[in-house]
């Protein structure tokens, strides 16, 4: 009923510009799901068998701390993808990815990818550079949060541009 | 007397009509105006504040143009002036030269959409653009506001942002850090920029906060497609006599109080070393 075909993947922009049989092994890997608002789709220390492409909704990764509430270290919106501990062991979920709203995504089993892209190296490293992609942006993103960016502007000048 | 011009030099006495504490070291003065206030102000255009006693810096005017007697400023404390005029309190009086500068470029976006990107205390210069457009909204397109703050408690004009949602402003709020109650988003501004959220092909972008802010806000709006001659920054560098004369905020070949604070990227990507623009 759900089935995923290379047209519908080719749309979002994640994948756009890959080739069909690349889409294709993608697409026998996924499904579509639907979560409602308050739901998880990820549970942290559970086993990564899984990432979402997050086609409607938006999700919030908490971090869950004995004794606190638990905190929100990032939102993710649609065209997204979530879930990065999948590709490496030991293949643990590191945080709850929790939708903020109803979200629907395009949830991808990892295994079945994993052994795709084990089987089709070239499909393997096509992935992983988009994969890369996403993790060096959202490295980025977190860097400048490190570096407090809206703090009062005469912490950032040279003292004679002030 | 009131067709003489004002002597751009003399501050003009005013006292403080109300005091809003925004947040730790923020607060709102409203300043009851003198006649020259009847004559209105552009959004984007700053006014010298003179704290008695204590010395003068520019503050931008964050009011709404369409009540240009009630003059408005939003002051952090940083450092002596600015300390002393976060202390007024309602009755007490103040110096004001102004406005002086040139404002956003709220004609050239008539008809097309609004991008405002702010971040931190960069709302306060970018309230007016608002308000405007918040009380003429069929003069815009879309119009989407991108706002990033450290955390929940430093979200400038909290209490506002509905009113403008409710005035169809397509409002985005991120924090850097959350805190438990939070419900918004949690990511730097930039991640907030989406290609659906506009036309790129015809918006203008307007942007204030820190450089640093308004750099990687800058690179992400022109990455989206919006030309580097539609995406304003207001440059808050310091200055002194606010009218050209003294060189102080010298930036480039510009002078900052008389050619600015508002220079399009066109102007300034050179001098901010803007790279891969
Ligand atoms: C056009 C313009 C509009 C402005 N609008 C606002 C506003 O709406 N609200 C507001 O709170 N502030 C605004 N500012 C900044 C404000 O003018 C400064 O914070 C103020 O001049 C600081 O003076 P001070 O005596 O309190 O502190 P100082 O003792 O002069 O400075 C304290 C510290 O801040 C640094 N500093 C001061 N001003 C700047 C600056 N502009 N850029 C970078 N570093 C600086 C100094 O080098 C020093 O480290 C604006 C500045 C400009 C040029």
């Amino acid at each position: 009923m759900n089935r995923i075909t290379p047209t519908m993947l080719a749309e979002q922009s994640f994948f756009h510009g890959m080739e069909e049989a690349h889409l294709q092994s993608i697409a026998d890997c996924s499904r579509l799901e639907q979560y409602d608002a308050g739901s998880l789709l990820l549970h942290q220390g559970e086993e990564a068998d899984a990432a979402h492409l997050l086609l409607e909704g938006s999700v919030a990764l908490e971090l869950t701390v004995p004794g606190r509430e638990p905190l929100v270290v990032e939102t993710l919106a649609a065209g997204e993808l979530v879930g990065a501990s999948w590709l490496l062991p030991p293949a643990r979920v590191h945080f709850d990815v929790r939708a903020r709203n109803d979200v629907i995504s395009l949830r991808i089993a990892t295994d079945c990818l994993r052994r795709a892209m084990e089987q089709d190296s070239s499909l393997g490293y096509v992935f992983c550079r988009r994969f890369m992609a996403v993790v060096v942006r959202r490295l980025q993103a977190t860097r400048l949060r490190l570096m407090d960016l809206y703090g009062h502007p005469g912490l950032f000048l040279p003292e004679e541009r002030r | 007397m009131s067709n003489v011009p004002a002597d751009p030099m003399l501050p003009r006495p005013v006292r403080v009509l109300e005091r809003r504490r925004e947040m730790e070291g923020v607060v709102t003065l409203v300043l009851e105006g003198s006649p020259q206030e009847q004559d209105g102000f552009q959004p984007g255009q700053f006014n010298m504040l003179y704290a008695p006693g204590v010395g003068e810096v520019p503050i931008s005017i964050s009011g709404d143009p369409a009540e240009p007697a009630q003059l408005t400023h939003t002051i952090r404390s940083v450092g002596q002036v600015s300390h002393a005029l976060t202390r007024l309190q309602p009755g007490d009086q103040l110096g004001v030269r102004g406005p002086f500068g040139t404002g956003w470029p709220l004609s050239d976006a008539a008809g097309s959409d609004l991008v405002v990107a702010a971040g931190g205390l960069g709302l306060a210069p970018l309230r007016p653009v608002l308000l405007a457009a918040a009380g003429n909204r069929s003069r815009f397109g879309r119009v989407v506001l991108y706002y990033g703050t450290r955390s929940p408690d430093t979200v400038l004009y909290s209490g506002e942002l509905e009113a403008w949602r409710a005035a169809g402003i397509d409002v985005h709020v991120t924090v850097d850090r959350a805190a438990p109650g939070w419900k918004g988003e949690v990511g730097v501004v930039t991640q907030l920029m989406r290609a659906e959220h506009f036309d790129a092909g015809s918006a203008v972008a307007l942007l204030c906060g820190p450089e640093i802010m308004m750099h990687f806000s800058a690179q992400t709006l022109s990455g989206l497609g919006i030309p580097q001659a539609r995406i304003h920054l207001s440059m808050e560098r310091n200055m002194n006599c606010g009218v050209g004369l003294c060189g102080h905020c010298q930036f480039g070949p510009r002078l900052v109080c008389r050619d600015g604070p508002v220079f399009s990227l066109e102007q300034v990507a050179p001098l901010m070393k803007i790279k891969e623009l």
